[in-house]
Parts: C-alpha cells; structure tokens; sequence
C-alpha cells in the first residue's frame, strides 16, 4: 500500500529524515514509533506532501506521490491527523463532519445560486452519514455545538472521525492516544479495531507501547531519522537495539 | 436637509458594498486584504473610461467588472501563494501600485487632474440623475448583494471559507485546494468593490487617484471590526453608522478658521475608535491564536 | 555617467538612512511578531519634534533638537507599548497589526492637526554642494552619512558587546528563544522599543534633513523600511541595515530606468518580489507545520 524509499529530509544541518525505507505491505495496522526527535512526525509530513524530501521515493499504491499537492494526496486516499490536533474550531462538529467529502456539491459558486436543490438531498445525505459516525466515537449529542468547545480528547476522536468521512484507504495517525484519559483511549482502540475489521488500514505514530502491542501488527522503529529496527510488536518491545535508541547504553 | 441624508444614504450605500466585500475576505476566511482599495478604483476607473468613451452605463459596468475580476485573477496567481499578514502586506503593495499607475498613466487616466463629466447612470433609457433615484436604484443593488453574499457564507462554500480561516493546513489535509478557495473568496470580494467603484464614480462624477488610498481601505477595516460578530449584516449596518458620523462632522456648522481641523481630527477619532476595539478584542473577527499550535 | 555617480551618492544616502529605520523595524518585527504600521509615525515624530524645537520660539541648535526629539520618541514608544501592544502580547500578529494601523491614522493626524498638512522644511540655510568628482555632496548631507554611521555603529556595539543587547538580538532572530526568556522578557521587549524609536527617530530627523517633513511621511518610509526587513530576513539586524542601502539604491538607480512617478512604488515592488521567492512566507515552513 505505501512504500517509502531512501527518503531523507533535513532543516538547516539537522537531517530530520535520513536514507529512511519502510513498507506496510500487507499489514492493516503498521506502528511506528521511536524516541523525540527522531522524524517520525517529519515523516507523516512528507508523505501527506506538506514537505518535500530532499531525497527519495514515496510511492501509494504503488505510485509516486511526492510533488503531488497536499489536497490532491489527501483525495488520493492517505487521511491523516496531526500530533497536536488541527479541527475546526469556529465550525459546529457536524459541519466538521459534513465539510470532509471528497466532492461537495454545494462548494461550486455558480451551482451555489443554480442548484440549489442538488445541493439541499447532497447535504442531506451527508448528513446521515456523518451521524453515524458521530455515533461511532459518541459524539452525537453535541452534534451542533462548536467544536472549539471539545475537551482535547474529543478533538481527537473528532479529527479521527472528519478523516474517515473522506473514506480513505489509508490512515495516519500521529500519537492518538497521546494526553487522553484511559476511558478515550479504551474508546480510541475500539473504534480503529472496529475499522480495521471493515477493512481499513493504519500507520499508526505512538509512544503508548500497550497501545501499540494491541493495536499494531507490525512495527518500525525510527531513530535519527532511520530505521533501526522491525518486527511484530511483542519482539520489538525487547529489542535490545530498541531499547538502546530509548534509554541509551 | 433630505438631500443631505439622501447623500449620506448613497453614500452609506456604495461604502456598505465595498466593506462587505471586505468583511468576506477577512471576516469569513481570514484573507486579511490591506489592497481592497485597489479593487475599488480598478471597478471605478474601468467604468469611468468606458462610459466616458460612450458606451452605455450598463455595459461599462458589466465590463468594468470583468476587468476588475480578470485582474483579481491574474494577481492572484502569485500573491495567493502568501499568508496571514504578508498577504496583507502584498496586497497593501499591489493597491499603492495600482494607485501609482492611475497616477502615472496619464495618456490612459488623465493623471493627478483626475476624470471629470463621468455621465450618470442610466437604464434602458431611464435616468438616474436625482438623489432618491440614486438612493433607491443603489440601494436595490446593495440589498441583492448581501444577499448574495449572506446565501454563500451559510452554504457549503461559506463552511469552507470558515475552515480555510480556523486551519488553512487542516482544510488542505481534507482534500480542499484551499487556494482555488482563496481566490475564489478574493474575486467575489473585489468584485464587490469593484461595483462600489463604478457606482461611485458615476454618482460623483469626478475620480482622482488621490481617490484610493490606505485610508479607505482602513475605513473599511473599521466598519468590518464594528461589525464585529455580526458577519456580513454587522458590515452593512455599521457602514451607514460611520459614514453616517463621517459625512455629519462634515456639514456642523463648524467656524470657518476650524474648518481645516475637521478632516485630520475625523481621521484621528477613526484610528483612535480602531485601536479600542481592537484592544477589547470585539467577536471572532479575528480568532486568538491557540495555544497549541503556536510551537 | 554623472548622473549614474550622482545616484549611487543619493541612493547611498539614502540607503543609510533607511537602514536605521530597518533595524527598528525588524527588531520590532523579530520580538514581537508583528509589522508595526505605527513605526512610520515614530519617524515622523522624530522629524517634526526635531522641527519644533529648532523653529521659533525655541531656537535650539539642530543638535539639541535632536536629542529632545530622540528623547521625546522613546516615550512615546514606550507610551504606544504601554496602553496598546502590552494588553495584546499572546493575541494574533493581524490584531497587534490593526491596532498599529489605528495608531498610525491617529498619530499621522494629530500631526496634522498640530502643524498642518503642508511639506515644510529644516530651516538650514540654503547651501551650494561641494564637488568630488563627478559627484556633488552638501554638508548636510556629509552630516547624515556621519550622524547615519555613527549610530549604526552604536548599535553595533550594544548589539554586540551589551549583555542586553545580545539578548535582545537572540530573541529577535530566534522565536522559540523568546520563550526561554520569560520574566526577562518584559523587561527585553522594553529595549526593543527603546533602541527601534531611537533609530526610528534619528532616521526620521535625518530623512527630513535631507528632503522634507510633513505628517503623512511614514507611510512611505515605513514601506521602504519593511522591504528591507524582507531583505534581511525578519528579525535580522544585519540582514535589515543592508536591506536598507538595497532599498535606497534600487529607489535611486530605478528612477533612471523608470518614470520619476514610480520612486515610491519600488519599494512595494520589491516587497511582493521578495514576499514571493522567499520561502518563509511560504506555505507552512513559516513558523513550521506541527
Ligand atoms: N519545520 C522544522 N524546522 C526545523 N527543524 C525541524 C522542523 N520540523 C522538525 N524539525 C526537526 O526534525 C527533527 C525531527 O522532528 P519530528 O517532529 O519529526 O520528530 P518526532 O519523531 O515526531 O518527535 P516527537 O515524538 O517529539 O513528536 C527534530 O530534530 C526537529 O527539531
Ligand atoms: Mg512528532
């Protein structure tokens, strides 16, 4: 599905990213994790296109897709959340929701003032469907309240779920459970199981190692800005080079 | 004494439509232009010339407002590439600049003398060349355009503008090309300048370059921050207030030696108004910035 | 070839003394994250204090002027910062930017008010340039390009050898520095204005030497002043006083390419020229994507 090669970055002299290589191939939830700093996030950046590497190849599907903009990736099927959640906020969480399609009817000025009833049974439609996925992560209730007024783990699931409405093919989440309460987190994980028993697969950025040995099928570990190693989640948390790259010698 | 407020109203009217543009391009998606003047006198230039070189009002205008939207377009190509306040930056350069050419281009726009005898409007042969039809043909005009405005900032297209003001990067992730967005936003706000413009010109009779400078993009500025959390009605009606108190200072019967004082002192209460609403941060004209995504 | 020489001198002058009213400006600008409109009004102030006090009543040597003017701005700095920017320090960089805009029509007015709209002039007595070459020079202006020198240098040694200063350099140039500072950096945010109003205010004395004053100058200086920011790089006082001499060189050398008309576009010109193929004011690398 994604397969990203020799990939480096680097800011000023700092290389965020270095001769990176990892592939999901058949795995539906791969994890990646690796201590601060080490590119992760710069990672997700560059494979959504809000960077462009210096080096590389990031191939969907098995195509190209750097250069492409971020919108046209986005379409593309790679939905993704940030580390430090971006919603919304002045916008109610249903229109979170319904603004996430890859084709609105009613975003065209001339159709805006011609087509007046298309538009009307597109929103409706929308409409049902984002209400189950409010459903899903237990948000209907504030369906039209601002989203500005969620709690931080709130905003996570909302983020989760506007990624969704897009019907990606893959999805990027960085640090999901990061400063949510056990009770989200123990919600969190249900949902992407759910989702990924309907198909959908995951590259998952996390720092919860419970999270990652129950939700993840395979693991890579970045340090620097390369791998240093892969595995099955339960082998990789003993790995005495993992180990090493977290707490040093 | 009516024909006093009836200016007022017309004036109040062709103002209103510049600052609704304005409110649509900052108020709604964060486009923060310090150019928009420049829309205006683009809209008021192109149907002075027009009409001066004898086609009919209704042409002239259609056209200027082609000629406006072409070159929102075309400037659009490379300043729509920045944001937040190098765009207002950007922006406040293209409407000096623009203001320069008006200036400078004499053979095209008759220089600092300006354009006199721009013929009054007139529709299928019906003329309008007294104040209440001034007031009501304008305000027909003004009343449609809100409209317009008020269906797309409550639709599908007006979410995405709010979204492209909260989070620009956000609504890129979500699959948005957010500068077609932009520059959509852009063109429908000059485009309602540019008919401010034009319909200025042909009430007045007589532009100058001197016409269109930063201070009426900062007038508008103030009405859209008086406007506050009322959106684009907060802009219509707060524009007939300012103008309203703008064009009263005016006629006081103010002693003849105070008469130079009453320009800069109007000026000075405008910028001193500016500053204390900013400072008691009014709405969400402009929202904080989160504490979150400053790192 | 005399008028190119000619130029370049002009355009040197010139370019000196848009370099003091840069670093003010980026200063600013690297501190507190904002474009202060209002800078244009501290060169203005600086200019008609300066006139105020050499014009009758009070008759004071041009120097001593100078230095009531100086004084006189950094109050006023000071003044704007205390009733304005410091209730908006964690507010967005477009709400600081607006109130800078009212401050700026409010100040330009006052002006106006005060003293007129009309262009006025020092009251230095008309005087014949010496000739060096192909370049002629007045004594005025050998008195800018000494007065210009001498206080970049100044700023120099603050910048470089205060303890102050090169806090105040750090934090300009490095916004994730400014945190690290905390309690200090009320105190670092003083400087700032102080050190922008001083220069901003013997720019303005200096730019009103050399051609004129009148209420509305600081619109345009504040232009050439921010291009040359951009040059630099916001935050960079280096970068900033070479932006200045570019800025006043391309203003003087342009002219001989391009209508008379067109000096005070060039400036914008360049800003969008800049603003374009600079990367920083470009999506998301800004201030980075997070
Ligand atoms: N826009 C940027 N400008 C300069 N340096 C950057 C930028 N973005 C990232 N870096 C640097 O690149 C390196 C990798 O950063 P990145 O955010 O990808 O790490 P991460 O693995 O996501 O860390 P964390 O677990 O803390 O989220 C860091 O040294 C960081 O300082
Ligand atoms: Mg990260």
């Amino acid at each position: 599905m994604l397969r990203i090669e020799g990939v480096s970055k680097h800011f000023g002299g700092v290389w965020a990213l270095k001769d990176c290589s990892l592939d999901t191939k058949q795995w539906p939830v791969v994890g990646l994790i690796g201590p601060n700093g080490s590119g992760k996030t710069t990672l997700f950046h560059t494979i959504t296109g809000f960077y462009r590497a210096d080096r590389g190849k990031v191939l969907f599907q098995e195509k190209e897709i750097q250069g492409l903009p971020v919108h046209t990736i986005a379409l593309r099927g790679i939905g993704r959340t940030f580390q430090l959640s971006r919603i919304f906020e002045s916008l109610s969480l249903l229109d979170n929701l319904l603004i996430s399609r890859k084709t609105v009817a009613g975003e065209n000025i001339l159709s805006l003032f011609f087509r007046g009833g298309q538009i009307r049974s597109d929103e409706r439609t929308a409409r049902e469907k984002a209400l189950t996925y409010l459903n899903l992560v237990g948000l209907a209730n504030k369906r039209d309240q601002k989203a500005g007024e969620l709690s931080y783990g709130q905003r996570k699931l909302l983020e989760l779920t506007r990624i969704l409405m897009l019907d990606p093919d893959l999805i990027l989440l960085d640090e999901p459970a990061a400063g949510i309460n056990p009770t989200l987190i123990t919600k969190l994980l249900s949902v992407i199981q759910q989702l990924k028993a309907q198909g959908k697969r995951f590259l998952i950025i996390e720092h919860n190692m419970d999270v990652v040995i129950r939700l993840c099928d395979w693991v890579y570990v970045l340090d620097a800005g390369t791998p240093i190693a892969a595995g099955p989640p339960e082998k990789i948390k003993n790995d005495p080079v993992v180990l090493e790259a977290y707490f040093g010698k | 004494m009516t024909n006093y407020f009836l200016h007022i109203l017309v004036s109040g009217e062709i103002i209103a439509l510049f600052a609704m543009g304005l409110q649509l391009e900052i108020g709604e998606t964060g486009l923060y232009n310090f150019g928009h003047v420049a829309f205006f006198g683009i809209g008021a230039y192109a149907s002075s010339l027009l009409s001066l070189a004898g086609l009919p009002f209704l042409v002239s205008l259609g056209l200027a407002l082609l000629i406006t939207g072409g070159v929102t377009w075309l400037i659009g190509i490379p300043i729509l590439r920045l944001r937040g306040d190098y765009f207002g930056l950007a922006m406040l350069g293209f409407g000096e600049i623009t203001r320069k050419i008006f200036l400078n281009e004499a053979w095209l726009t008759k220089g600092p003398m300006g354009l006199p005898g721009i013929p009054r409007p007139s529709l299928f042969g019906f003329d309008i060349h007294t104040l209440p039809r001034f007031a009501v043909f304008y305000g027909i005009l003004v009343i449609l355009v809100y409209l317009m405005i008020r269906h797309i900032v409550r639709s599908p297209l007006g979410r995405v503008f709010t979204a492209i003001r909260d989070d620009e990067l956000s609504a890129s992730a979500i699959g948005k090309n957010t500068y077609g967005f932009r520059k959509v936003c852009l063109i429908t706000g000059a485009l309602a300048a540019g008919l401010a413009g034009a319909l200025w010109a042909h009430y007045i009779t007589f532009i100058s370059p001197s016409d269109f400078t930063l201070n009426e993009t900062i007038l508008a500025l103030l009405i859209i921050v008086l406007g506050g959390n009322w959106g684009i009605t907060g802009a219509l009606v707060s524009s007939f207030f300012v103008i309203g108190f703008q064009e009263g200072l005016r006629f006081l019967p103010f002693p003849d030696t105070f008469g130079r004082y009453i320009a800069p002192v109007q000026q000075m209460i405008f910028g001193l108004i500016l500053v204390l609403l900013v400072l008691n941060r009014p709405g969400n004209l402009i929202k904080e910035r989160p504490a979150s995504a400053s790192d | 070839m005399t008028i190119f020489f000619q130029s370049l001198l002009d355009g040197l002058i010139a370019g000196s003394i848009y370099a003091l009213f840069a670093a003010g400006l980026t200063l600013v600008y690297g501190t507190l994250h904002f474009i202060n409109f209002a800078h244009g009004e501290l060169i203005m102030a600086g200019a008609f204090l300066a006139y105020l006090f050499m014009m009758p009543p009070l008759l004071l040597s041009p120097l001593l002027s100078g230095i009531f003017a100086v004084t006189g701005v950094v109050l006023l700095a000071l003044l704007m910062d205390k009733t304005v920017f410091s209730r908006l320090r964690n507010a967005n960089p477009l709400l600081l930017l607006i109130a800078s805009l009212g401050l700026s029509l409010l100040l330009q007015n006052l002006a106006q008010v005060l003293w007129g709209a009309k262009i006025r002039a020092f009251p230095f007595p008309l005087q014949r340039g010496k000739v060096f070459g192909p370049v002629v020079i007045t004594s005025v202006q050998i008195t800018i390009l000494w007065v210009a020198a001498l206080t970049i240098f100044l700023l120099y040694l603050f910048l470089k050898f205060s303890r102050i200063g090169k806090a105040v350099r750090g934090v300009a140039d490095n916004p994730v520095l400014a945190k690290t500072f905390g309690v200090e950096s009320e105190k670092i945010i003083r400087i700032v204005w102080v050190v922008a109003a001083i220069l901003a205010a013997v720019g303005g004395i200096l730019v009103a030497a050399d051609t004129n004053l009148e209420p509305h100058m600081g619109i345009v200086n504040l232009v050439r002043a921010f291009a040359a920011v951009l040059i630099g790089g916001a935050g960079n006082v280096w970068g900033a006083l070479i932006g200045g001499f570019i800025i006043g060189l391309s203003e003087n050398l342009g002219v001989l390419l391009l209508p008379i008309g067109y000096k005070d576009a060039i400036a914008f010109f360049i800003i969008i020229l800049i603003l374009l193929f600079r990367p920083e004011g470009l999506f998301g690398t800004r201030w980075g994507v997070r």
